[in-house]
């Protein structure tokens, strides 16, 4: 049985006094959809940040692959395949779909002046960058809006674009923040089946979300945080009986 | 509709090389030769600022380094050591490019406006040094009896064909931006000046690449001042003070920032206004500083913006199969 | 024993680096509210000067009667670069449209474009010459003490600009203007739920920095002697590398650092031929966008 994907051990974040992340540990196995839940303020996108090295942490351990990541530099952790989402959705509004997606495959896939300058060089190099970005954009229904500035999209859509430009890094490991908010019902059924088909076709998702009943139905496991701290890791109906996650939730016992 | 992008880029060669030469032919007069090869050197200078302004994002007034080093290699090797013009440009493009690297490495992490202050007082040090380095640049009197373009041993004749040799360069400089600017690499690029934090996260080179186009402007207007040294054959530091900076980014900023078609725009009109305005001669700067104040506050995205731009240019995108799979439902 | 000449220079140095400061004063308070620089702020110093060169010439006032004109005129220029380069970006009060990067660089650019604009409308009128001011209103009286030897002007540079800071602070702390000026650069959001209005504090921080920058070009002028439209460029720049030293935001630092500048430069001045003494400004911004970009008193936010 190979190692978990993603290892977390003993992980905190500390702002000054406020522990936004407290000594939090738990695992993402490899093709495992994984969901991150908690109150409000518990310190996910924190917790996101740490991980994807946007936020430095103050203590603990980030294994991807058995590697430790702690420390490394964001752009160096997405090229070792990790990629994420925004939960204020950062897409960029006044380029093309296409280029926005195109941007996502860019760089793991390396790419140099002296290909550019010279395109005998770069050929083969621009045709895997278009390779992967159309096919990010054919898993989200998006090619027919390719030419079309992303500012221009309705907001469900944008939320597409962001996860399909974060597929075009081809990554091991989908760090999703959020990818329902703002979406209607019939959006969050369409997101959910896709993440699915995504989960299924091999990839890797650790996902934070407040939609309650798509996280039950489309998660292998969940993690629950209340302010910075675990305090439940399991299957969905374990989760939902589970005291300490109601109390988080509702304040008290019920 | 797909063949608008490859045919303005080819009536643009052709007015270049073809038309206005003949115009020139017709009119028979060096000045308006000479003119003509400013226009062509203002151009290269305004598309390179706008490929570190416009596509990086970096708001610079450091022109005036970088075409005053290359203007004044160009001056000092062929005056004192009589080489000919390739070599001109090899020993500029080398020196700029050494520098820039350096420049850019060290100044790209600041945050735009401190990264704009920086390089006003790059290009204010530069104009001091050229003013009072009498020994090197020969001081506030300038470098006079720069040699016309020499090429392989041929003295370039006459100032037609001295008008030939820029318009060639001034295509060559654009053909290389066009290509930077409209590829996987120019699209990068503006991921990075559209949101640093993001591009970084999508796992691109930001800081690299921003040195890289920093040091490929800066390569590009050095030259530029190659160029200019020998088709006007004298420079002095008159050339480079600052607000010849500042000219040149109100160029970029009223063609249309981002934009190439724009910034061919701009460093047309900000040669040939003045020409045609001939009678306010010295209000000269105080136009621009009208007019770039004008620009900001009216027409932010210049004249040919960069959306019309990329639009335009949209097939050009080297090697992309994207051309060929669009047509598939 | 230090030499006389060199206390004397150092001692010109630190008033010449007061004049920085106080007009370094103008650009970090504006700095601290809007998070952008007002590059239009050098004219307000050299508009200050002209005043007093009109006050004095076509006007004949006596000196105590252009003083009160300076800071009128002075007053007015501020709110007018206000109106004219910032507020038209000015769409949306909140902390990110009121800071964000367009908007800084617009303003920039607006406010380096209307500087110009100002100055080469100067340079016109009176053709770019040096233009003296009548012998009588000068302050050039030798001034000794302690081995050192200033003119009077010199000195009342620094003691101008002492008097400037000590009203300045008065102002910050016991006026209600000059609270919401503080509240304002340290907690927009807070300010904003306080009651208190953003645009009038952007006027009011304009016009006590253009106050202060106009009064020191008036005195700069009696101790020197003459004018220039080109003035205010070299000081804003200078005063510009003072804040950045200073850290950004911190009054004393700005005050700090536009010292250390004039005394660099004079120290500079003692072995090297003047012309290459400007470049000391520049070499420690360089020097210090590398190396120490906070600055030498950055305050940590909240």
């Amino acid at each position: 049985m190979s190692e978990p994907l993603l290892q977390v051990r003993g992980l905190a974040k500390h702002f000054q006094g406020l522990r936004a992340v407290d000594d939090v540990s738990f695992d993402v196995g490899r093709g495992e959809l994984v969901g991150l839940i908690g109150p409000n303020g518990a310190g996910k996108s924190t917790l996101f940040g740490c991980v994807a090295g946007a936020i430095p942490r103050t203590k603990g351990e980030v294994r991807f692959r058995g590697d430790s990541i702690a420390g490394l530099d964001p752009g160096r952790i997405a090229r070792l395949g990790i990629a994420r989402t925004y939960q204020n959705l950062r897409i960029f509004p006044d380029i093309t779909v296409f280029d926005n997606v195109s941007a996502g495959a860019i760089g793991p896939l390396g790419i140099s002046l002296l290909g550019t300058l010279f395109p005998p060089l770069g050929r083969r190099r621009d045709e895997a960058i278009a390779e992967a970005t159309l096919a990010a954009l054919e898993r989200f229904d998006l090619l027919a809006y390719a030419d079309e500035p992303a500012g221009n999209l309705a907001y469900g859509q944008k939320k597409h674009l962001e996860i399909a430009r974060a597929l075009a890094l081809q990554p091991t490991l989908l760090l999703l923040d959020e990818p329902a908010a703002g979406l209607n019902d019939t959006e969050t059924s369409e997101l959910a089946a896709r993440l699915q088909a995504l989960r299924d076709a091999g990839l890797t998702i650790l996902l934070v979300e407040h939609d309650m009943p798509m996280v039950m139905r489309i998660c292998d496991r969940i993690v629950v945080l209340d302010s910075g701290r675990k305090i439940a890791d399991g299957m969905p109906a374990a989760i939902r009986a589970d005291a300490d996650v109601r109390a988080a939730y509702l304040g008290g016992e019920p | 509709m797909s063949r608008s992008g490859v045919s303005v880029r080819l009536a643009f060669a052709i007015l270049l090389l073809a038309l206005v030469p003949a115009l020139l032919a017709w009119a028979g007069s060096p000045y308006f030769g000479r003119l003509a090869q400013v226009v062509l050197v203002a151009i290269v200078l305004t598309g390179a600022l706008n490929l570190l302004t416009g596509t990086a994002g970096l708001l610079a007034l450091d022109t005036v380094v970088f075409y005053g080093l290359g203007a004044y290699t160009a001056a000092i090797l062929s005056v004192n050591a009589g080489t000919s013009f390739l070599v001109d440009v090899a020993a500029a493009v080398v020196l700029t490019s050494i520098v820039g690297a350096i420049c850019g490495f060290a100044l790209v992490r600041l945050t735009s406006i401190f990264f704009a202050v920086a390089t006003m007082a790059l290009a204010i040090s530069f104009h001091t040094t050229v003013l009072n380095w009498g020994d090197l640049t020969r001081g506030p009197m300038g470098y006079r009896g720069i040699p016309p373009v020499r090429l392989f041993g041929h003295a370039v004749g006459g100032w037609l064909e001295s008008y030939y040799v820029t318009a060639l360069f001034c295509l060559i400089a654009l053909f290389i931006m066009h290509r930077v600017m409209h590829s996987f690499y120019g699209n990068a690029v503006r991921a990075i000046r559209e949101d640093e934090e993001c591009a970084l996260s999508l796992g691109l080179r930001t800081r690299l690449m921003r040195v890289q186009v920093y040091t490929l402007h800066a390569a590009i207007m050095g030259a530029a001042g190659v160029l200019y040294a020998h088709s006007n054959q004298f420079i002095g530091p008159d050339n480079f003070v600052m607000f010849e900076s500042a000219l040149v980014l109100t160029g970029v900023i009223v063609g249309g920032i981002g934009s190439l078609p724009g910034a061919v725009i701009g460093g047309i009109v900000m040669v040939l206004l003045p020409e045609a305005l001939r009678e306010i001669g010295n209000l000269r700067a105080l136009a621009f500083g009208i007019v770039l104040f004008l620009s900001i506050l009216l027409l932010p995205r210049g004249l040919f913006s960069e959306v019309r731009a990329l639009a335009l240019f949209r097939r050009d995108m080297p090697n992309s199969p994207w051309s060929r799979r669009r047509r598939v439902p | 024993m230090i030499d006389t000449f060199v206390l004397s220079q150092l001692a010109i140095g630190v008033s010449v680096g007061m004049t920085y400061s106080i007009v370094a004063i103008g650009l970090t308070l504006i700095y601290r509210v809007l998070s952008a620089v007002n590059f239009a702020h050098g004219e307000v110093y050299t508009i200050g000067a002209f005043t007093t060169l009109i006050g004095a010439t076509a006007l004949k006032l006596p000196l105590w009667a252009i003083v009160p004109l300076v800071l009128l005129v002075g007053a007015a220029f501020g709110w007018g670069i206000e109106r004219a380069a910032f507020r038209p970006f000015r769409k949306f009060t909140d902390e990110a449209s009121l800071k964000s990067r367009a908007v800084r660089e617009a303003t920039l650019l607006s406010s380096f474009a209307l500087g110009l604009v100002v100055r080469e409308i100067l340079d016109q009128v009176y053709h770019g010459e040096w233009l003296a001011i009548p012998q009588e209103y000068l302050l050039s009286n030798p001034v000794s003490f302690g081995g050192i030897h200033l003119s009077a002007g010199e000195l009342a540079i620094g003691v101008v600009s002492v008097v400037m800071l000590a009203c300045l602070q008065f102002m910050l702390h016991r006026t209600r203007i000059g609270i919401a000026i503080r509240a304002v650069s340290s907690n927009l959001i807070g300010a904003q739920f306080s009651g208190i209005d953003i645009n009038r504090v952007v006027v009011a921080v304009f016009i006590v920095g253009s106050l202060l920058g106009a009064v020191a070009g008036m005195v700069v002028s009696l101790a020197y002697g003459n004018v220039q439209s080109f003035m205010g460029l070299t000081v804003v720049i200078k005063a510009f590398v003072a804040m950045v030293i200073g850290g950004l935001t911190s009054l004393p630092g700005a005050v700090i650092a536009g010292i250390l500048i004039g005394v660099a430069e004079a120290t500079a001045g003692i072995f090297l031929p003047s012309a290459w003494t400007e470049m000391v400004a520049y070499a420690m911004l360089l020097l210090t966008l590398l190396f120490l970009p906070q600055g030498l008193f950055a305050r940590r936010r909240a």
